[in-house]
């Protein structure tokens, strides 16, 4: 069942109109179809969990959204269609220097390996981002964040002081701290114990509440946070379900 | 400028070399062994030619042209005074050359000046050698200018006749022309003896072996004449061109040709495709330093590309980083470059102190040109690994995986593409160019499309392996498996063993080639045991006729060398040997072409009386010269010899490895109006009745002579001595390039095994022992080896038969068959085992600092 999911609001942050992912296959085989006519909507402000079993297609969707697919179809990579828009830029015609530029000021993404710059202190860390967009680093937006997830005494730690839930908690605040439209989390809690994982998603889910961004958290965790505004459900490359 | 960015990024640089300071130095060591390679190699080169270059003049000094009396005689005094008048205010020089004898035997080679023009001539050089002569002169003119201008017997002598000095005199025979008289006479002098006051000393750069310099007055008086031989001269073309119009009569202005000899000349074109091998070897090593640092921070940078860093700011950062490490490395690499120079030439001088001059350290540091070769090879190599992922960069634009697959499958066929069109570019550049500089391009073109493919080439072998090792056991099969995954990123680091491995087999091939053709040539050509020479002047008739009654003597040869032209060719100076020898003698000279003039039955027959009026003679050329001129068996020229015109007619052409221009050998009996007296004889005796053959001729030889005997044997162990010692750098070369390759290749693996750790932390984990994972880096270290010397040795046979056959004949035109020997091979294996031991060892040694536990379960 190819289903549109969307919410009735003017004008969606999010898009999605019929795309289709496919990738290369080895020795000349025909391309594997990953994503098949997804069409999807997000408002401004959303929070959405997409759920699935391994392989679904979630991954390659929430890549899509932050731009890290090749955007010209035909090539041995694999093949795009359809459309994909978030906050008004139409990512699959967009280059490699303007998908870049998109995901560092409209994307903050959270990693399931955490993925924190090593040779840089949790501060740093948020700082490098808010630099990267050219934002001001010593504004108290860093602490006021590191503050919010009850990491305020770590700020001069490097990561590897920290525990897996001190980091993945690190990685929301980095996420969060150029006030991205968007915010793309990849099974942040994969790596985390229950009790880790349970507060990890309760703050990261508020923590966008506060901020007014926009959440894709993509899980294939039974355990949904609360405050979820919908749960979609991915099978084989189609979206299968939304449920509110 | 974002500041605070690239505050950040700083800080992301230095914490990540703080923390992994193993691959600091590693990136260094791998930047600094490559540059120090080509330093050292290029300073070797560059002080030895300059070496070679002090004692040509030390000879000839600074002269531009030398005037000398036509004919066979000398300048009188009367030409040497209007010669003074004509020149004016130019910088001239007399110079008069003979022989004295010492009391030992030994002839020694007497330069007299005139103690004035010389002072003023040494103030035109500027070399270390014409400043240790003008330093002794003046030294001279401080002190004994009264006793020197008096014609005291007062001299300067050539380091190596020190040993000979007793008490501050050398005593050599008076000559018998000689008119001294007192004061001038020292007292202690007995009978046929003079001893000579030593004022001072000449450096070997300064004056070659058994040199003595006097002033003009007293050589008169020795020699009985005062006659001088030549006046040297520093002349600009128009000033050249003016004089020659001025000069007294009976007098020439003559170009000073200035030349090494074939074998030195061979020497220099061997060190600079060293040269040449060891700057692609050393970029390729610090390219490979650079690729693997780039690699170990791939996932760094990968990820903060994710936070959305374009890759050109990145691409920057990283250029600035390998331009640091670059400068920093071309730095420490030039000066360990310059050491390692340093060590072999002392090295060498302590060996050979006949052939190298001393050359300062200091002045070799001096040098620009060593250090634009270390910046370039340090900061260009460095930028140039950079180049392959601004390509992806350029050329991509896109993320992921697949994408990477792409491009690597891309950039494979590129070097594969590259490569072949090299080898095209090889085969063109021999086919169609004759000239040495195509085939020294031709050299570079082969090894670069070789190491191009080498990536390709390894991975075949890789898999070859594992395919055998997988037979055996798991350990050999998870070796095979790990070295063949590990490949791509070694590539550039193999290659550059593969290269060092390759020229060892090479120029030893070259070598040995030149050497063991050089000795079945002297074998053949010395026929007899016994040569005398008088200086290029005839021989003594009273003294041919008493060797010839000689009962010792059981035949002789008779040689006489005459300058001549080929008419086409009136500038290529080339020498006319007029042969007379016995049968014994005949058969001294291989035939690459034709036959001898001994076995031409054509010429005998045209001897015949009533054969044709005015014969060609039967002539046969020397290789060089046949090549030179492109002379064919039965071509026929005409030849200028002693201002007559004759026909000859080539009907050989013989394997000739002489220094010199190029000779043509005639049959004595078949040319007209032959000279009466050879300048050299071949003496046909029994070996064992030499040294009493030499004193029977010492007894009949004035002390004045010039004539000298020297046995077949002394010729062929002195030729064999000045080889050796000639190609001794070449050797010492080698061994830097090899040794530069085995710590080059070590770092790498090393690098390779730091990034790669955690795959021995779990292995660790899984239960594979410590000594196990010993074992298992020495194959895998032991494997790098082998597929290295696999890809070596074919490449290595290629450049031999470059060298030997394509580089060395269009050189020299000498013809050298390539000698394969199986010691080459051996020599190869012992070093790629060494370099892989090497490599294993410094792997063992990082690993050990690894616990099962390290920062956890992987």
């Amino acid at each position: 069942m190819n289903q549109t999911a969307s919410s009735p609001a003017v004008a969606p942050l999010l898009r999605a109109d019929n795309l289709g992912i496919s990738y290369a296959s080895s020795a000349g085989l025909p391309p594997e179809p990953v994503l098949t006519g997804l069409n999807l909507s997000m408002q401004a402000g959303e929070k959405v969990a997409m759920i699935g079993r391994s392989g679904s297609g979630k991954t390659t969707f929430l890549h899509a959204c932050a731009g890290l697919l090749p955007p010209d179809t035909g090539s041995p990579a694999g093949s795009l269609a359809g459309t994909l828009e978030i906050a008004g830029h139409p990512l699959l015609q967009l280059n490699e220097q303007a998908r870049t530029r998109f995901r560092r000021r409209y994307i903050g993404l959270v990693f399931q390996q955490f993925n924190l710059v090593p040779t840089l202190t949790v501060l740093e860390n948020l700082q490098f981002v808010l630099a990267l967009n050219g934002l001001p680093t010593h504004s108290g937006r860093p602490m006021q964040l590191l503050q919010q997830l009850q990491l305020k005494d770590k700020a001069a730690r490097f990561p590897r002081e920290l525990s897996g839930g001190e980091q993945q908690r690190v990685a929301v605040a980095r996420a969060l701290v150029h006030e991205p439209a968007l915010v793309l989390a990849d099974e942040p809690t994969g790596n985390l114990d229950i009790d880790n994982a349970r507060l990890v998603a309760r703050l990261l889910v508020q923590s966008c509440a506060e901020a007014g961004s926009t959440l894709l958290l993509v899980t294939h965790s039974s355990e949904l946070p609360a405050g979820l505004d919908r749960v979609l459900r991915m099978q084989r490359g189609r979206l299968q379900s939304v449920e509110a | 400028m974002n500041w605070q960015l690239w505050r950040l990024r700083g800080l992301m640089s230095w914490r990540w070399f703080r923390s992994n300071r193993l691959q600091l130095l590693l990136a260094l060591t791998g930047v600094i062994t490559g540059v120090a390679a080509v330093v050292a190699v290029d300073a070797a080169r560059q002080a030895v030619a300059s070496s070679f270059s002090s004692g040509m003049l030390a000879l000839q000094g600074r002269a531009s042209h030398t005037v000398t009396a036509t004919g066979s005689a000398s300048i009188s005094l009367q030409q040497y005074a209007q010669l003074r008048q004509q020149a004016g205010n130019l910088p001239l020089a007399p110079l008069s050359a003979f022989r004295l004898r010492h009391v030992d035997g030994d002839l020694l080679q007497v330069q007299a000046v005139d103690l004035i023009s010389e002072l003023q001539w040494a103030q035109l050089e500027d070399n270390d050698s014409a400043t240790d002569t003008g330093a002794a002169l003046t030294q001279i003119a401080d002190s004994d200018m009264a006793d020197w201008l008096a014609g005291a017997p007062l001299v300067l002598v050539s380091e190596n006749l020190l040993e000979r000095v007793e008490a501050g005199m050398l005593k050599v025979f008076t000559p018998a022309s000689a008119s001294l008289q007192p004061p001038a006479q020292p007292p202690d002098d007995t009978g046929a003896t003079l001893a000579l006051r030593v004022a001072g000393s000449l450096s070997a750069a300064a004056a070659p072996d058994d040199t003595v310099i006097m002033e003009q007055s007293l050589a008169a008086r020795l020699r009985g004449s005062e006659a001088i031989d030549q006046v040297r001269l520093a002349l600009t073309t128009q000033q050249a061109q003016s004089l020659t119009g001025q000069l007294p009569d009976g007098l020439q202005l003559q170009p000073v040709e200035r030349g090494d000899s074939g074998m030195s000349a061979a020497f220099a074109l061997n060190l600079q495709a060293m040269g040449l091998l060891a700057l692609l070897m050393g970029v390729l090593l610090v390219y490979s330093t650079f690729r693997l640092l780039l690699l170990q921070r791939e996932a760094q940078n990968r990820l903060r590309h994710l936070l959305g860093e374009q890759q050109a700011q990145h691409w920057l950062e990283m250029l600035l980083e390998a331009l640091l490490l670059g400068v920093l490395g071309a730095l420490f690499g030039w000066l360990a470059g310059l050491l390692l120079a340093d060590l072999v030439l002392n090295w060498l001088q302590q060996t050979l102190s006949d052939l190298f001059s001393s050359t300062g350290f200091a002045a070799r540091a001096m040098g620009w040109r060593s250090a634009s070769l270390a910046a370039l090879t340090g900061v260009g190599s460095s930028l140039l690994a950079i180049l392959p992922m601004l390509t992806r960069w350029w050329r991509g634009r896109r993320a992921g995986r697949q994408q990477h697959r792409f491009f690597l499958a891309q950039t494979l066929d590129l070097r594969v593409a590259l490569a072949l069109l090299l080898l095209l570019v090889a085969a063109l550049l021999l086919w169609l160019q004759t000239s040495l500089l195509a085939a020294l391009a031709a050299l570079f073109a082969v090894t670069m499309a070789w190491l191009l493919l080498s990536q390709r080439l390894l991975m075949l072998l890789a898999r070859a392996l594992h395919a055998l090792s997988s037979m055996r056991t798991p350990l050999l099969a998870l070796a095979s498996a790990r070295l063949r995954d590990a490949i791509p990123k070694m590539t550039p680091a193999l290659a550059a063993l593969i290269l060092a491995l390759a020229t060892i087999v090479g120029v030893s091939s070259m070598i040995s080639s030149f050497r063991n053709s050089v000795i079945d040539w002297l074998q053949i050509t010395l026929s007899a045991p016994v040569y005398l020479s008088n200086d290029g002047q005839t021989m003594p008739a009273e003294l041919l006729q008493q060797i010839d009654r000689q009962p010792l003597v059981a035949a002789t040869g008779w040689l006489h060398a005459l300058p001549a032209r080929l008419s086409t060719s009136p500038d290529d100076d080339m020498q006319l040997l007029l042969l007379d020898l016995p049968a014994r003698g005949q058969d001294s000279y291989r035939m690459l072409d034709g036959v001898s003039v001994w076995t031409d039955q054509q010429a005998d027959q045209r001897k015949q009386p009533g054969s044709d009026a005015n014969p060609a003679i039967a002539v046969m050329a020397g290789e060089t010269l046949a090549r030179r001129q492109s002379l064919q068996v039965g071509q026929t020229l005409m030849l200028q010899v002693a201002g007559q015109t004759r026909r000859v007619s080539i009907v050989g052409v013989f394997q000739d490895y002489s220094a010199g221009s190029g000779r043509l050998i005639a049959r004595r009996t078949h040319w007209p109006d032959a000279p009466a007296l050879p300048t050299s004889l071949a003496v046909y005796l029994d070996q064992d009745q030499v040294e009493t053959f030499r004193d029977w001729l010492q007894r009949r030889l004035d002390p004045a002579s010039a004539v000298r005997m020297i046995s077949a044997e002394r010729v062929k162990a002195e030729t064999l001595r000045i080889f050796d010692q000639t190609f001794l750098l070449t050797r010492a070369l080698r061994w830097i390039l090899a040794l530069v390759a085995m710590v080059g290749v070590s770092g790498a693996l090393l690098a390779l095994q730091l990034e790669r750790r955690q795959e021995l932390r779990l292995l660790h984990q899984l239960g594979l022992s410590g000594g196990e994972q010993r074992r298992l880096l020495l194959f895998e270290a032991l494997f790098l080896a082998i597929l290295a010397m696999l890809q070596a040795l074919p490449l290595g046979y290629l450049l031999g038969w470059l060298l030997t056959e394509i580089i060395n004949l269009r050189a020299f035109g000498w013809h050298i068959d390539l000698t394969v020997l199986a010691s080459h091979w051996l020599l190869m294996i012992a070093v790629a085992l060494l370099a892989g031991l090497l490599a294993a060892g410094m792997a063992m040694l990082a690993n050990r600092q690894q616990t099962p536990a390290g920062h956890g379960l992987v």
